[in-house]
């Protein structure tokens, strides 16, 4: 039995009187304005003049294939078969929501001239501002120091534990710990009026920074917690036991989940601005990404083996949705983007290299490499209000260096330090960033540039009225 | 009567142009509205088409809207434009559930000599109204958008349009294995704009 489409072009051919009724009505045609008639036709025309009566039946797609085929390619040609140009609308924004696409960015860039012309930036030379920082533990894996979102920076030295008031710079004193134990990371809650401590003791502790009051004891890590991260309603805690526990600190259920996955302590924590994801480092050289709709289970969302050494630098991108930044220690020197959808790394720096290159420009003298110049990236953070990053690192190169996103080139360096710097942090009007150093100095520097907005407005309405584009 | 005989009011391009992108933006905001895009308490009701039409009043969607449809009257007064697609994503993976497709065929005629064309006003009215009618409709056979969605304007224009400065190049946007529904078309004469939604598969169906 021939195929009915064969017995079509038989009756086509002795009766081309007749061929619109045939054509027309054997087939169901869903959808007439969506076919192409005119095409259909010819292409039925051309098979029997094709040598051979025996149709290339690999090539003939069934008519239901051939109508999405013939539908597809609708989407594209024009009724001539012209390829049609698909544009997008980039308007104002829609929805009050910080999230940001990196091509309005490219786009922003294009109608505007660069920064340099319009407003020439001064990054500054040295530090706008030291202060002393004695007893500050000089541990790589430790995250001693914080900048609350009320303006409050949070120190801890030695066995105590200090609260330094930006505005008035007027020092307080928050707690001291026992002979035996002693802080071993900082952190503020969203809102900034409550800060979390982790203690070599294994347990954390949270206290109200207004009324200086401890709030609560959280318990469940068995060795030191050395990072912790916040989000909205919760509290992660990175320990030397390599587990992550997340506290819901709103329900009297202490402990929500327990995460195990590394293998060495975890010495990075970062949740994402949007508290979706959760972004740890390990001394296991490793990096996870967890979803936090998921972490009942000890499901990651994805492990990142790339680094070399403990990663204990994370930052996530303000201005890009799902872009994560990591930094290796001594033995890999790297910092390194991530695509958090796809797992993938986008990019990847070698800080040391940069740096020998940026030396031997000005000098003009020959530079052999040296095994011994050592750059651990200890710290990352992200500039706000341009396409930045910052790094800080320590051992033998002791500065900050400002990277141009996303080409990863280096802008800038900023010395001062005499030792490697260990903690780093942003002011929460992002136009300041404090190092705090092994050779017990904290600086301050004004490398980011001031939000040109006007102080009035909080962080979000600034992000998108500078990148009118397409929030959602 | 001679009523029957439908009085014929005279339509120019750029008459036509304006009923397009008007129409463009009440079934843009329509179908916001009853696609649960943004919140119902956000939207008033005007009456335009015969019809209560129902306009948001979030000032961001407004401007998004304002400023895309002058952008298609600008295009459609050059016959440069071939189609306008409303894409609906999901927030959380960004997927094409949604796939509204507007296609305009234009009278070449016109845009090149500058030809005046009749038709009468109330037809071209009572066309739209039907459309209208059949937006509103279409959430009863269209699948439940649960989560959170975000839209998109696409635009399909000639390739010899100079891109503006608030679009950009872009994909199509389609979706895999969709299903289809051919809604009613209107026609000014000048402008023929065909409605066609198609919409994800929803799981259910496949029994």
């Amino acid at each position: 039995m021939s195929p009915p489409l064969m017995r079509l072009r038989d009756r086509e051919w002795h009766s081309p009187a007749s061929q619109r009724f045939v054509d027309q009505g054997d087939r169901f045609i869903p959808t007439r304005s969506l076919m192409n008639l005119d095409f259909a036709r010819s292409s039925l025309m051309r098979q029997p003049r094709r040598a051979g009566a025996t149709v290339d039946l690999p090539e003939m797609l069934t008519p239901k294939e051939e109508y999405r085929r013939r539908v597809e390619e609708n989407w594209t040609l024009d009724s001539q078969g012209k390829p049609l140009k698909m544009l997008v609308f980039r308007g104002s924004p829609r929805k009050s929501h910080p999230s940001v696409l990196m091509v309005d960015e490219m786009l922003k860039e294009e109608r505007e001239p660069p920064r340099s012309i319009r407003r020439i930036r001064h990054l500054p030379q040295s530090a706008d501002r030291i202060l002393d920082g004695p007893e500050l533990i000089d541990d790589y894996y430790l995250n001693l120091m914080g900048w609350g979102k009320s303006n409050i920076l949070a120190v801890a030295l030695g066995r105590s534990l200090y609260l330094w008031n930006a505005a008035g710079s007027t020092v307080q004193l928050l707690l001291t710990t026992d002979a035996d134990d002693h802080p071993t990371s900082v952190a503020w809650s969203v809102d900034g009026k409550m800060v979390a401590v982790g203690f070599a003791s294994s347990k954390v502790e949270i206290w109200d920074a207004v009324a200086l009051q401890q709030v609560r004891i959280l318990e469940g890590h068995l060795a030191r917690v050395g990072s912790l991260s916040w989000t909205w309603n919760m509290l992660s805690s990175g320990s030397r036991d390599a587990s992550i526990i997340n506290h819901d600190v709103r329900s009297f259920r202490r402990v929500s989940s327990k995460l195990r996955a590394h293998t060495g302590e975890v010495c990075g924590l970062k949740w994402s601005c949007g508290g979706d994801l959760l972004a740890s480092g390990g001394n296991d050289n490793l990096v996870h990404v967890w979803e936090s709709s998921k972490m009942g289970s000890s499901k990651y969302l994805h492990r990142l083996t790339d680094h070399r050494a403990a990663v204990r630098a994370l930052a996530w991108c303000p201005f890009q949705p799902k872009t994560l930044a990591s930094g290796g220690g001594t033995a890999d020197q790297c910092i390194k983007i991530w695509n958090a959808q796809t797992g993938r790394c986008a990019n990847s720096i070698n800080t040391c290299a940069q740096a020998r290159r940026s030396r031997t420009q000005p000098l003009g003298t020959t530079w052999t490499r040296s095994k011994s110049a050592r750059h651990q990236v200890c710290a990352l953070e992200w500039n706000r209000h341009q396409k930045e990053i910052l790094s800080a690192q320590g051992y033998n190169q002791n500065r900050l260096s400002l990277w141009a996103y996303p080409s990863l080139a280096k802008i800038t360096d900023f010395t001062g330090h005499t030792d490697r710097i260990l903690q780093l942090s942003q002011s929460p009007d992002g136009s300041t960033v404090v190092s705090a150093a092994a050779d017990e100095t904290i600086r301050f520097w004004k490398v980011f540039e001031p939000p040109p907005c006007s102080p009035g407005m909080d962080d979000e309405d600034r992000l998108f009225s500078l990148k009118r584009m397409h929030i959602r | 009567m001679g009523s029957r005989t439908a009085s014929k009011d005279i339509i120019t391009l750029r008459g036509s142009a304006a009923i397009v992108s008007e129409f463009f933006g009440y079934s843009a905001n329509s179908i916001l509205y009853n696609r649960g895009i943004y919140p119902e308490e956000s939207f008033t009701k005007v009456k335009k088409y015969g019809l209560p039409m129902l306009l948001t009043q979030d000032e961001g969607v407004k401007s998004f809207i304002a400023g895309l449809t002058s952008q298609l009257t600008e295009w459609l007064e050059a016959g440069k434009l071939q189609r306008v697609v409303l894409v609906i994503m999901s927030k959380a993976t960004s997927e094409v559930l949604e796939r509204w497709n507007f296609s305009i065929e234009t009278d070449a005629e016109v845009v090149e000599k500058g030809v005046i064309k009749e038709k009468s006003d109330k037809e071209i009215m009572r066309e739209i109204q039907a459309i209208m009618r059949q937006i509103a409709s279409s959430i009863t056979y269209l699948p439940c958008l649960d989560e959170p969605c975000v839209f998109d304007v696409l635009a399909y224009t000639d390739k010899d349009v100079a891109v503006p400065f608030t679009w950009i190049e872009s994909d199509a946007k389609l979706i895999k294995n969709p299903q289809m529904v051919k809604l009613h078309s209107f026609d000014t004469k000048i402008h023929k704009v065909d409605t066609l939604v198609s919409y994800k598969n929803d799981d259910w169906d496949e029994l």
